[in-house]
């Protein structure tokens, strides 16, 4: 009986131990295999490389400032830091002249991409930038622009841009207006992206705040005689004026480039025009220039430009606009900003992407723009790869007491909540009023 | 006196516009050529004008006579060293006109680097730029406004008494008819077309440098008028200077008070067409009337002389 219950007892023990290993062998997990493979891991990928940008200015007069910008501030700047990082990498911009044509600028595209050259900073103007994103786009090449602000150019694509649209600027003017009492306005603008994309919101911007948009004067970007165009916009100023009783319900709402320094100049033939207000974009304000070549002509027509605000306070701007000013013998605007921005910023993304390519920048640009605080402040970029709403400052042009004209800023306007302060103490200290509103 | 600006662009424009339409078809008598680098010169007499007014500080009239001689100089230059060899070594009446079609590149990217090198040294805008305020004042008036008028009369009287009571004048006229017999004549064809061009080419850079005190301008604009300077010296009939006179004033008002009235009429998008209209009196009278007014005169002529000989014969007839 013992014998029987011990043979049991082995047997079971037996077919156990079978059943136990046949299924510890089916659910063990498999035996990994263990593969040597060599991995080459570069220590400094861009060691020796040379990150060559193609810069195109929007015009030849462009070339005064954005030269000396290049050749004394930036590529020096840019290369000492690449340097001390030791990536052993070169920055080398190269410079060229679009000529205020959108065809020109394509031309250059194409003849920077012929020598292997992927990243630009170019497309300053919306006509120039939209002529060349598809090449750029097809190409792999990165477009990276300092001004261009079309709405229209809104899209998920190789253009970045570190400026905010006029999705922002034009509601500015219109609140600017609104705020200043104005009852009437004229538009007088350039026929191009830029200029119709501000049209579009500026419009319903404008009727959403009860201001009658009297007329639009359009002209095309090659117009060099304003003659009959200026006679227009008088009949329709003095047709506002007859409307509302004064000229200060009524104002001239422009939207142009430099070509606004000569019929601004013209208009003081008009009698009626020559001292109405003037509302600008950033192209009007702020500008040395503007006082120069214009002057006292500027004050009576006040020229309220809406200027996208600078970190003023911030090292960083100041540092810039200090070079800048010995160098160029003008002081350092928002655009001037935006340039050094966009510049470190290629550098920077190069830097972290580890290749000068083009292709391997573009995927992580916005992630390094919203970490990037540069002369212009925090670049933080939309999805779209736009710099997101901001606070635009309003300058003016005023004379000072020694007889000489200046420009002076006279408010601000918030973006983000879509309100305008002016500074009626600013405006007092050149003895401007705002008018009381009705 | 107060006149509206419209009516004072006018009148500087079509001043302007029919002197260089008579120095266009000048040339074209003279030379046999269309020069297409003629509306250039005007671009040299701009750049004259804005170097004297804003980096020497002078008054831009200075620039009339400085304007006169440089552009007269420059052409004679330009047929010497250009127009003038191509015809010794056989360049037919196309390699010539070519020719004038590649001095005017040249030309123009000259004016154009020039511009660029005075915005570097002197910080100065360069282009586009306006001299009005440099202008003088006549009787609350812009000094351009009688200026460019007396200037385009002047240059009519003078080249009439030029044409008509001077031995060059005359040996301009018969080369202008025919050259070879002119030079069996004994004139020296050479030395005709060389004074034609120092002439031509002088009136245009004058009517150049009178242009930045009204109208905005940048190296780019003197070439741009080619257009309207054809248009001109087409209408009038290319063969003839007196022509030239009405058909210069002609497209000279068109585009400026035409434009105006236009927009005020259909809308203000009519202005963005403004180029279009001496191309349009560019096309209207090649299609009708190749010869221009000068045609239409000529055949108003010969309707007249044989309305007359036909009289004659009548009358001689029932006298008969």
């Amino acid at each position: 009986m013992e014998q029987k219950s011990l043979t049991l007892v082995i047997v079971m023990l037996v077919v156990g131990l079978a059943i136990g290993g046949g299924l510890g062998y089916v659910m063990a997990p498999t035996k990994e295999v263990v593969k040597e493979v060599q991995v080459t891991v570069t220590k400094n990928p861009l060691k020796d490389a040379t990150l060559k940008i193609g810069d195109i200015v929007a015009s030849t007069a462009g070339l005064e400032t954005e030269k000396p910008l290049i050749d004394k501030i930036m590529v020096p700047d840019l290369n000492e830091y690449v340097s001390a990082l030791g990536f052993g990498m070169k920055v080398q911009i190269l410079l060229d002249d679009a000529q205020s044509q959108p065809s020109i600028h394509l031309e250059k595209v194409q003849s920077f991409k012929s020598q292997g050259i992927t990243q630009i900073m170019g497309g300053r103007w919306s006509s120039q930038a939209q002529g060349s994103i598809s090449y750029m786009n097809e190409n792999n090449m990165i477009l990276v622009s300092s001004s261009s602000t079309s709405p229209l150019l809104k899209q998920k694509d190789n253009l970045f841009r570190i400026c905010p649209t006029d999705l922002v600027q034009a509601p500015a003017n219109a609140e600017m207006m609104k705020t200043w009492g104005i009852k009437g306005v004229i538009i007088f603008m350039r026929i191009d992206p830029w200029g119709e994309g501000l049209y579009q919101v500026i419009v319903p911007a404008l009727q959403e705040r009860g201001i009658e948009l009297i007329d639009a004067i359009k002209y095309a970007p090659e117009t060099t005689d304003f003659s009959s165009y200026l006679q227009k916009l008088e009949d329709d100023v003095k047709a506002g004026v007859a409307k509302y009783g004064d000229k200060k319900y009524v104002a001239v709402q422009i939207f142009s480039f430099d070509e606004q320094i000569t019929f601004l100049t013209a208009a003081e033939s008009y009698p009626t025009i020559k001292d109405i207000i003037w509302f600008s974009t950033e192209s009007g304000g702020r500008d040395q220039r503007y006082i120069n070549e214009i002057g006292e002509p500027l004050v009576a027509k006040r020229m309220f430009s809406s200027y996208m605000g600078v970190a003023e306070t911030s090292w960083k701007f100041i540092n810039l606009d200090r070079r800048f000013l010995a160098e160029t013998a003008q002081t350092a605007g928002f655009y001037t900003g935006t340039t050094h921005d966009g510049l470190w910023l290629m550098v920077l993304s190069t830097l972290e992407a580890g290749s000068t390519d083009a292709k391997d920048v573009i995927p992580i640009f916005i992630n390094v723009a919203a970490n990037y605080f540069g002369a212009t402040g925090w670049c933080d970029l939309d999805e779209f790869g736009d710099r997101k709403a901001q606070v635009f400052d309003i300058w003016g042009y005023y004379k000072d007491t020694d007889g000489t004209v200046k420009f002076r800023k006279y408010g601000e306007y918030d973006g983000r909540v879509i309100q305008v302060k002016w500074d009626d103490a600013a405006l007092a200290a050149v003895g401007l009023q705002r008018p009381a509103l009705g | 006196m107060e006149i509206s600006a419209i009516y004072i662009s006018t009148v500087v424009y079509s001043s302007l516009i029919t002197v260089l339409s008579i120095g266009f078809t000048l040339t074209y008598l003279t030379a046999k050529i269309p020069n297409f680098a003629h509306g250039t010169y005007a671009g040299i007499g701009i750049y004259i004008t804005f170097s004297l007014t804003r980096l020497m500080g002078l008054s831009p009239y200075v620039s009339i006579p400085i304007a006169f001689l440089f552009g007269g100089a420059l052409s004679m230059l330009i047929f010497i060293l250009v127009i003038g060899t191509l015809q010794k070594i056989g360049g037919g009446a196309i390699v010539l006109t070519i020719s004038t079609l590649a001095i005017q590149i040249f030309m123009t990217a000259a004016i154009g680097i020039y511009a660029f090198w005075v915005l570097l040294t002197f910080h100065t805008y360069t282009q586009p730029f306006i001299l009005r305020d440099n202008d003088i004042q006549i009787s609350g008036l812009p000094g351009v406004f009688p200026f460019a008028l007396i200037f385009c009369i002047a240059t009519v009287i003078v080249l009439h008494f030029l044409l008509t009571k001077t031995n060059m004048g005359i040996a301009m006229r018969a080369t202008a008819e025919d050259p070879s017999l002119a030079s069996v004549l004994g004139i020296n064809i050479y030395r005709v077309q060389l004074f034609s061009w120092f002439l031509t080419g002088g009136l245009a850079c004058l009517a150049g440098s009178l242009l930045p005190l009204w109208f905005s301008s940048s190296p780019i604009t003197g070439s741009g008028m080619i257009t309207s300077i054809m248009a001109g010296s087409l209408l009038g009939g290319l063969d003839n200077i007196y022509g030239a006179i009405f058909g210069g004033f002609v497209v000279g008002t068109s585009e400026q008070l035409l434009t105006y009235m236009l927009v005020g009429l259909f809308g203000n998008y009519i202005g963005e067409y403004r180029p279009l209209i001496p191309m349009i009196i560019l096309i209207i009278v090649l299609i009708f009337e190749p010869r221009g007014l000068n045609g239409v005169y000529e055949r108003w002529q010969v309707r007249k002389i044989s309305k007359a000989r036909v009289v004659e014969k009548s009358n001689a007839q029932e006298g008969a």
